[in-house]
């Protein structure tokens, strides 16, 4: 064999091999998407179907659309009142929460490790405390100072609740500021308000993103506390609002899904309008940029 | 504008072993470009540090005018300060890093773009408004740098080694530049660094430190021509100073420096510079003699003898303009070095013979392994006491 042959021969071998990873990794990729996307199909199509129709024929397209479920879910499941609850509650609580965070993070990055580290220990392992244990004295705090049956005892508790996480991130964030950035600011003649405001928070921006979206998405799913401090209907989320179509001899299947399209709707419609602050903001921090 | 004094300023780190500023006192005059410098570790950046209220003072009182600033914030001492890694914000575009320090002191919209825009000017950075710090080259973020500061109209600068993160040829061409802009504007400057080519080219004054300690200051003229100890005899100089120990002996009025084997005469013009060598007459000193006071004897030939030395050249390194030529004496080398932190160390082989560098003229025919008579600029010889390191001075 000639060398030229073995250079064509090695070449094909390569090249088959680049095809086959490439096949690989579209398999993969393949198997991903609909193992995503199936149930989300699933229950976009369940949301037009009736009850009957939802167990006669589970897998396949409806016979008759009933776009009614969507209107009955907005009137019968009060869509109407939980979702703008929701977005209150989630808007509001991510907000302050997040700020809240940052400021705890820039104050922890500039003191002596010392006493820093046992203050970020302290926030962080809340991460640790669950929700259940913490209920009860939650209700009798929140009755007590009359927050009980408004808006607002859900978004302290969650306000407090999103702190651990927004600690976790963004002090090492913050820490990885150059201090001279700081010092310049100071010299410039800002104030620790104008320093923190102008210099620091805009470079956190990564952090800031990162922690409103994995806070963000929780508070927006979160079920437990609603249902124990929101029973009233005014002040349900979304969450709660669904689970009141699941009864213990029936279930209106088909309002129970239209319920959640609509409730997984303002992600979908924010991750479509946002992908790339948000795939930057899930790996701040990852890498030192 | 203003004037800047420092009374027994001194710093000390908690838990460290040494302080890291010992009683400086250094009083700056309105309009004067002073250069800090001194190996690392030697106090300069936490000096200037202090001056600008970045770093708590340990001891001593700093004023800027008349006024006591030791408890004042940063922001309300009035100076400006570009740092070594420039600082710039990188969030902002060049425009609104200059722009900056006016918009925290709420200067009118109109009055704002104006002196941005005239300091874009001066250090021409027009083009470049509005990128951001990211997309600059390393001269143009430290212009921006120097922007921030000036759009101020600051009474101080502060400057912390701004020319150390550009290259070689740059370097020489911003040192013009911001010695061009300080004599421009007239502003107090205090710029620490520790290349002391550019202590040497932009400073009104230099003072050098070590270990926390001031060494000397004195005009760029002064410090070179009449170092105050071995440390700024080393320090200042490129080859440094050769310092080496030897003996004073005396023949009726004529004075003499024994180098090893060989002899050199001390002019009169030598002992009135040093009247203090007498009292060292019989005993040990340290000599020094600068490479540019050495030169190949071959083209001098009108050199008196008694002022020359004879020693084999081992190394010859020709810079184009003139040779680096490396001679053996038999005399015991001394470096007043900070690397191996032990004072006057000495540098000479295991034969007792140490090395010399002679600056000689580009016409010079000296070859490695000839050996030459040097002459020696016995008028411009420095003496130090062999124990002190200080020069053998009248000093005040």
């Amino acid at each position: 064999m000639t060398q030229t042959q073995t250079r064509q021969l090695q070449r094909s071998q390569s090249d088959l091999g680049i095809l086959m990873g490439k096949t690989a990794r579209t398999l993969v990729l393949l198997v991903a998407s609909i193992w995503v996307l199936a149930p989300l199909i699933l229950m976009i199509i369940a949301s037009f179907k009736s009850v009957p129709e939802f167990f006669m024929n589970p897998f396949g397209l409806p016979d008759e659309w009933m776009f009614s479920n969507y209107s009955r879910a907005w009137t019968d499941a009060n869509l109407s009142l939980t979702l703008p609850n929701t977005i209150i509650v989630t808007t509001v609580a991510v907000l302050v929460s997040t700020l809240l965070s940052s400021m705890i993070a820039y104050g922890l990055s500039r003191k002596k490790k010392k006493y820093a580290m046992g203050l970020y220990t302290l926030f962080v392992s809340g991460l640790l405390v669950p929700v259940q244990a913490i209920i009860l004295p939650l209700f009798i705090v929140l009755k007590a100072i009359g927050f009980f049956g408004t808006l607002m005892a859900l978004i302290f508790p969650y306000i407090a609740m999103g702190l651990p996480l927004g600690v976790l991130v963004l002090t090492p964030i913050a820490s990885a500021l150059p201090h001279e950035l700081i010092q310049a600011a100071r010299m410039d003649g800002a104030s620790e308000w104008q320093i923190f405001s102008r210099i620091v928070l805009p470079l956190m921006k990564p952090g800031l993103i990162s922690v409103s979206i994995l806070n963000g998405v929780w508070m927006w799913n979160e079920f437990f506390i609603p249902l124990i401090l929101a029973f009233k209907p005014e002040v349900q989320t979304m969450p709660v609002g669904i689970v009141s179509f699941i009864g213990a001899y029936s279930t209106e299947w088909g309002l129970v899904f239209s319920s959640v399209i609509v409730s997984t709707l303002p992600v979908v419609i924010a991750y479509l309008f946002m992908t790339r602050q948000f795939q930057s903001g899930l790996t701040a921090g990852a890498v030192k940029g | 504008m203003s004037t800047v004094t420092l009374k027994n300023l001194s710093k000390r780190y908690d838990g460290a072993a040494a302080a890291a500023l010992v009683d400086l006192n250094i009083s700056i005059n309105d309009g004067e470009f002073l250069v800090l410098v001194g190996p690392s570790g030697c106090g300069k950046s936490t000096a200037l540090k202090m001056i600008g209220g970045l770093e708590e003072i340990s001891g001593g009182e700093v004023y800027i005018g008349d006024r006591l600033v030791n408890d004042f914030a940063s922001r309300d001492r009035d100076i400006a300060m570009v740092f070594q890694s420039y600082a710039l914000y990188p969030h902002m575009s060049v425009y609104n890093n200059i722009a900056f320090p006016l918009q925290i002191a709420k200067v009118d919209r109109a009055d704002m773009d104006k002196r941005v825009r005239d300091v874009a000017k001066i250090l021409q950075l027009e083009p470049f408004l509005d990128r951001r710090p990211g997309n600059l080259s390393g001269g143009q973020r430290q212009r921006v740098a120097m922007g921030r500061a000036i759009v101020r109209r600051p009474s101080v600068f502060l400057m912390d080694e701004p020319l150390s993160n550009l290259d070689a040829k740059l370097r020489v061409k911003m040192r013009s530049e911001v010695a061009r802009i300080q004599r421009q504007l007239q502003v107090t400057t205090i710029y620490v660094t520790h290349d002391q080519v550019e202590a040497m080219t932009m400073g009104d004054r230099v003072a050098l430190m070590r270990d926390g300690v001031l060494q000397q200051i004195d005009t760029p003229h002064e410090i070179y021509h009449e170092p105050r100890n071995t440390f700024v005899a080393s320090f200042i100089g490129s080859p440094a100073m050769n310092l080496f120990r030897a003996r004073l002996t005396s023949e009726g009025d004529h004075m003499r420096v024994q180098l090893g084997d060989q002899n050199l005469a001390i002019t009169t013009l030598t002992h009135q510079r040093y009247p203090r060598i007498d009292q060292h007459v019989n005993g040990e000193v340290i000599v020094g003699i600068r490479p540019e006071d050495l030169e190949d004897a071959a083209l001098l030939p009108e050199h008196p003898d008694e002022q020359c030395l004879t020693a084999p050249i081992s190394l010859l390194e020709s810079l184009g303009s003139d040779q680096m030529a490396h001679v053996k004496l038999q005399a015991e080398n001394i470096r007043d070095i900070d690397e191996e932190d032990e004072e006057l160390m000495a540098t000479d082989d295991s034969d007792g013979s140490g090395i010399c560098i002679c600056r000689f003229a580009a016409q010079s025919d000296a070859r490695v392994g000839d050996t030459v008579k040097i002459a020696v600029a016995c008028d411009r010889l420095h003496f130090f006491d062999s124990s002190t390191g200080l020069a053998l001075r009248n000093q005040t």
